[in-house]
């Protein structure tokens, strides 16, 4: 076989996963389980690299900091308006508050929603990756080669994690990087499922030496 | 007399904090627009242009609330 063949002989992923046979192509970048995506990718993307997996943390994980930040935006300036403090200001200055609170919320919900959007855990055919943007300030992409992967656990704790099916999937690695953290992604059984199954095709490829 | 000087005191010192507040809300902005263009390069989605308009429309914000703060408290 020559060097352009074996290049070429890597396997569709339906051919060799059960998890993603059974899974559609989505354009919906907003979801949390977003299999075989068509309009998304990564600057790091080698040329020949297939998205296989775009993972967010579920939705319902996000609920909890939604809902402080709402009661945060709404308690102050109800309790600045009880208590009389705000009518000790002048006039200018109280509609100057509301203007301010007003810009201040709507960027803590873009943060928010941004932080969320686009910290994802990403499967390729080759790869895993992390992108982490932890803080708006923060930013750290890691991956590790499938091949790398030693183990793989998916940790489901508490009843909404039970009850919505989401769950932190733990991966060791021989790499640089010794453990990736999938922190609250959906259908952890399915996700640990579909690494198992890429090792074993990595494995295959080996023995086969359709890719080296 | 004392009044009017206390007054006066008041205005100076919550003119000084909104415009402080208003200017350290731009710089975060400002942060969170630079980070808004490093995502969207590290994650290419169809959703990117609006990102960047959810960015620009906060700066435009910010902007208009400091200078809006300085020139009219």
């Amino acid at each position: 076989m020559t060097d352009q063949n074996k290049h070429h002989a890597r396997r569709n992923v339906e051919d060799y996963s059960e998890v993603m046979k059974n899974e559609k192509s989505t354009n919906n970048f907003f979801r949390t389980f977003i299999s075989k995506p068509k309009n998304i990718h990564l600057d790091i993307q080698n040329k020949d690299e297939k998205i296989i997996l775009v993972l967010r943390q579920h939705l319902i994980t996000q609920l909890k900091s939604f809902l402080f930040l709402c009661m945060i935006i709404l308690l102050i300036p109800i309790l600045l308006n009880f208590s009389g403090f705000i009518e000790t200001f002048p006039d200018k200055f109280i509609g100057a508050f509301y203007i301010f609170w007003i810009v201040l919320t709507f960027g803590l919900f873009t943060r928010t929603f941004l932080i969320w959007f686009f910290n994802v855990y990403i499967i390729t055919d080759e790869r895993i990756i992390d992108v982490d943007f932890a803080s708006m300030i923060y930013h750290n992409i890691s991956y590790a080669k499938i091949e790398n992967i030693e183990d793989v656990t998916a940790r489901t704790t508490g009843p909404l994690a039970a009850i919505f099916n989401y769950g932190t999937i733990l991966i060791q690695t021989a790499g640089e990087k010794t453990e990736f953290e999938f922190g609250n992604v959906p259908q952890p059984a399915k996700v640990t499922k579909l690494i198992s199954e890429l090792l074993l095709e990595e494995e295959k490829e080996k023995i086969e030496g359709r890719v080296n | 007399m004392n009044n009017i000087f206390n007054a006066e005191l008041l205005d100076g010192a919550l003119k000084i904090a909104f415009v402080v507040a208003a200017f350290f809300n731009l710089v975060y902005i400002f942060i969170v627009s630079r980070q808004i263009n490093l995502m969207k390069k590290t994650l290419i989605t169809g959703f990117s242009s609006s990102v960047s308009l959810l960015g620009l429309i906060n700066l435009l914000l910010a902007l208009a609330v400091f200078v809006g703060f300085l020139l009219f408290l």
